[in-house]
């Protein structure tokens, strides 16, 4: 049956039931006999007429429980987005962001603190201290800001051995640094034994990881910092971790 | 009384409304439980409260403003809890098994153009030999306009029950205009 079709039988069902309703109407004894054969009692009636009360009073407790739900909702809302327009509260809340895949490793981190790199341009970063026996390598800014776009490279490693970190196998910091505090994608999920440390107030990181080259075990770590304006990672490789830290707090 | 709460029925509170229908409908109440109910008019007392019970839990959805839907309302209501009880004590249901599931179902739709007085008297005398509760089923949803879920609780009866009394009235309607000679 089709819908049309259905509309014009629904019709006609309606027409019918109430002319049913009417007839049936009239076969029905007066309203005066039934009240005279049936006379409603006073007492039952305040019998229901208090349960009605009742359910009122129950609807309503129901709508008044609702209403203070919403406005306790509404004021912890505007006073947490208050609370939220404070910068020092905002950096607390939003000090850092760690994402975690399924096996535990991080994958992603990024660094919303209050700004001690804040009106910085990443080139004007320098690097304070040098290992002993290890000397600072960079490529011009003009190259780097055409090649790597966004991205500042600096390698500090022996003067005799000055190839990238990924080829060496002689101490060796390679720093990247970002300017921008959305972090980095730690895709590679084989860094290890990460802890939280603390680099001139901001929240890092520190991995480790340890790889056999030749039988030869290459310790390897990752120190990850930062705040909203840059990001700065190092990783290096057959250097002391202290040596390391120091070299990170001296990035001003 | 009533005649002050006819002038302000949409202002009143859900107390007046039921004390309102207690006092105007209670005899017709009383009337349609006891027609169901025979001589036993213990039970159709209880079958009376149990509809007064049903009319306070959706009282919400009840349209006091219409007089002649009011009253047929409440004489459904009343009429449908004597038969619950009624099956209840039998220790009976509605016996729905009873209806054939294929009857009339897919039938050719009515022509239109033969609608004329003959077929509307065929209809009306069809609803007259369904059984009461797909009669008041059927009401509730043509007549009130209630949705399923509405004619369910004002039946005290699942939803799904309901839809089913509604499609299978619809069905006997068909088949007892076939059996007349209408609904080819």
């Amino acid at each position: 049956m089709n819908k049309k079709n259905r509309n014009f039988e629904d019709i006609l069902l309606t027409r019918a039931f109430e002319e049913y309703l009417r007839r049936e109407d009239e076969k029905l004894p007066s309203d005066e006999e039934l009240r005279e054969e049936f006379p409603p009692r006073e007492e039952e009636c305040r019998k229901y007429s208090v349960m009605a009360r009742r359910g009122e009073r129950r609807f309503s407790a129901i709508k008044t429980l609702k209403w203070v739900a919403v406005i306790v909702l509404a004021a912890v809302s505007v006073s947490f987005a208050g609370l939220m327009m404070n910068e020092n509260v905002r950096a607390a809340v939003f000090g850092v962001f760690v994402g975690r895949n399924g096996n535990g490793t991080k994958t992603r981190v990024s660094f919303l603190g209050d700004g001690f790199f804040e009106g910085k341009d990443m080139f004007d970063l320098t690097v304070g201290y040098v290992p002993e026996g290890l000397k600072t390598f960079e490529l011009s800014k003009e190259y780097q800001e055409q090649v790597t776009q966004g991205t500042r490279l600096i390698n500090i490693c022996s003067p005799d051995d000055p190839d990238p970190i990924y080829h060496a196998t002689a101490p060796n910091i390679q720093i990247i640094i970002q300017a921008t505090g959305d972090g980095w994608d730690w895709s590679d999920k084989r860094w290890e034994d990460t802890e939280e440390l603390t680099i001139n107030g901001m929240i890092a990181f520190r991995d480790r990881l340890d790889t056999v080259v030749d039988g030869e075990v290459l310790p390897w770590g990752r120190i990850v910092f930062g705040d909203k304006n840059i990001s700065i990672q190092l990783i290096y490789l057959g250097v002391d971790d202290d040596e390391v830290l120091k070299v990170a707090e001296s990035i001003r | 009384m009533i005649v002050s709460f006819t002038l302000t029925v949409e202002k009143r509170s859900d107390h007046d409304v039921i004390e309102y229908i207690y006092r105007q409908y209670y005899p017709l109440m009383r009337y349609a439980a006891r027609r169901v109910m025979f001589r036993d008019t213990q039970e159709a007392e209880d079958a009376v409260q149990d509809a007064m019970i049903r009319i306070i839990k959706n009282v919400g959805i009840i349209d006091v403003t219409d007089k002649k839907k009011l009253k047929n309302l409440c004489c459904i209501i009343a009429r449908n809890c004597a038969l619950n009880r009624l099956a209840k004590k039998d220790g009976r249901t509605v016996p729905l098994s009873e209806i054939p599931e294929d009857a009339a179902d897919e039938g050719p739709p009515p022509d239109q153009s033969a609608i004329n007085n003959d077929v509307f008297e065929a209809v009306v005398r069809a609803i007259g030999s369904l059984p009461d509760t797909y009669r008041d089923a059927c009401f509730l949803k043509y007549v009130h306009g209630y949705k399923e879920k509405e004619v369910a609780g004002l039946l005290g009866i699942p939803v799904r029950t309901a839809s089913t009394r509604i499609h299978r009235g619809k069905r006997l309607l068909r088949e007892a205009l076939r059996k007349e000679g209408y609904h080819e």
